[in-house]
């Protein structure tokens, strides 16, 4: 597996990594803990979706730089 | 007569890999194994705890470690991209962005160290609990007949509180300082690993990883300064060995994705 491939695994468990920090966020705000946390899983889920972008143009970069293996 | 190693730059054909990218995949399988390991006996210590702490670590202070860690693996691989599209001056200004984070990291990671040096926790004769800082030196806390601690609010395992936190520290109203008599005391120490089974995991793990990300700069390291004189004779053979050094760069922020929501969320 090359940098390139494994990149794109890492990107995969980061955006898990937002989704549930979202969903622990979301929790948490429901179970009365705080109103940052809606902000806090608000932004997670907006990162997840950040994530999910670079992962694609990172992905189109490497094609055009013919860095696929 | 000259030796020159083989497959170090083009891929071997039955392998369909240069040599040093099955090495490392054979080393990041152990190191699989290694830290496997310690999360099994992370879950088994938990299952088998009758208590187990919760909030005891800053959130704010691991996101924003993770955040760095994160920002750190797109340098990364950024830093190999434009050396194989042989922009070498790109490739040292993202490979300097990679140290600076990972310097970032550790800086961070010791000041929470520290943090956890300076938290103490006293269990009373009747099985009561009671964490804080102390309003005292070790060293005064040690000779003294009682302990002077100033406990941790409520509310100190709230997102909110716990961001408020870093940037200033709790309120030290006299009022609130608690003055306990050795004689109530069974037992106190600060928040080392001899603590609790938590915090032996945690500093076992975090330690563990932080030894990792510290042989990874020092690696990253030598390929921005001296090992980078390689561009000049075989820029190919470079981008193989920073292929490399980043897949380990990799694995070990893939660790940490692993090791934040485990220790600082659930």
């Amino acid at each position: 597996m090359s940098l390139r491939q494994f990149h794109l695994v890492f990107v995969t468990v980061v955006t898990c990594l937002f989704l549930g920090m979202g969903g622990w966020s979301l929790k948490g705000y429901f179970d009365h803990q705080g109103g940052l946390l809606l902000w806090l899983g608000a932004g997670s889920f907006a990162g997840a979706l950040l994530v999910v972008v670079y992962g694609a143009w990172f992905l189109r970069k490497t094609r055009r730089m013919g860095l696929i293996e | 007569m000259e030796l020159e190693i083989p497959y170090t730059v083009t891929a071997r054909p039955d392998t369909g890999s240069y040599n040093a990218k099955i090495g490392i995949w054979l080393f990041l399988a152990s190191e699989v194994m290694l830290f496997g390991g310690l999360f099994s006996a992370y879950i088994f210590l938990r299952m088998g705890a009758t208590h187990w702490p919760h909030h005891l670590l800053n959130v704010p202070i691991g996101l924003f470690n993770t955040f760095v860690l994160i920002t750190s693996s797109i340098t990364m691989v950024m830093a190999w991209t434009a050396l194989k599209m042989r922009q070498f001056q790109s490739y040292r200004r993202w490979l300097a962005a990679t140290l600076v984070c990972g310097v970032v990291f550790l800086g961070i990671k010791s000041m929470e160290y520290k943090d956890k040096f300076h938290h103490y926790g006293v269990i009373l004769n009747n099985g009561q609990e009671i964490t804080g800082h102390l309003e005292m030196t070790p060293a005064e806390a040690l000779k003294s007949p009682t302990l002077r601690i100033l406990p941790d609010a409520e509310d100190a395992g709230s997102f909110g509180y716990q961001l408020q936190s870093i940037f200033r520290r709790p309120a030290t109203g006299e009022e609130k300082v608690l003055e306990i008599p050795k004689s109530d005391i069974q037992w106190w120490s600060n928040f080392t690993p001899r603590y609790s089974t938590y915090l032996a995991t945690y500093f076992t793990m975090t330690g563990l990883h932080g030894l990792h990300i510290l042989g990874g700069l020092l690696v990253l390291g030598f390929f921005w300064g001296p090992g980078a004189k390689l561009y000049r004779t075989n820029p190919e053979h470079l981008a193989n060995r920073v292929e490399v050094a980043g897949l380990f760069w990799h694995f070990v922020d893939l660790v940490w994705i692993f090791l934040f929501p485990t220790l600082y969320l659930l």
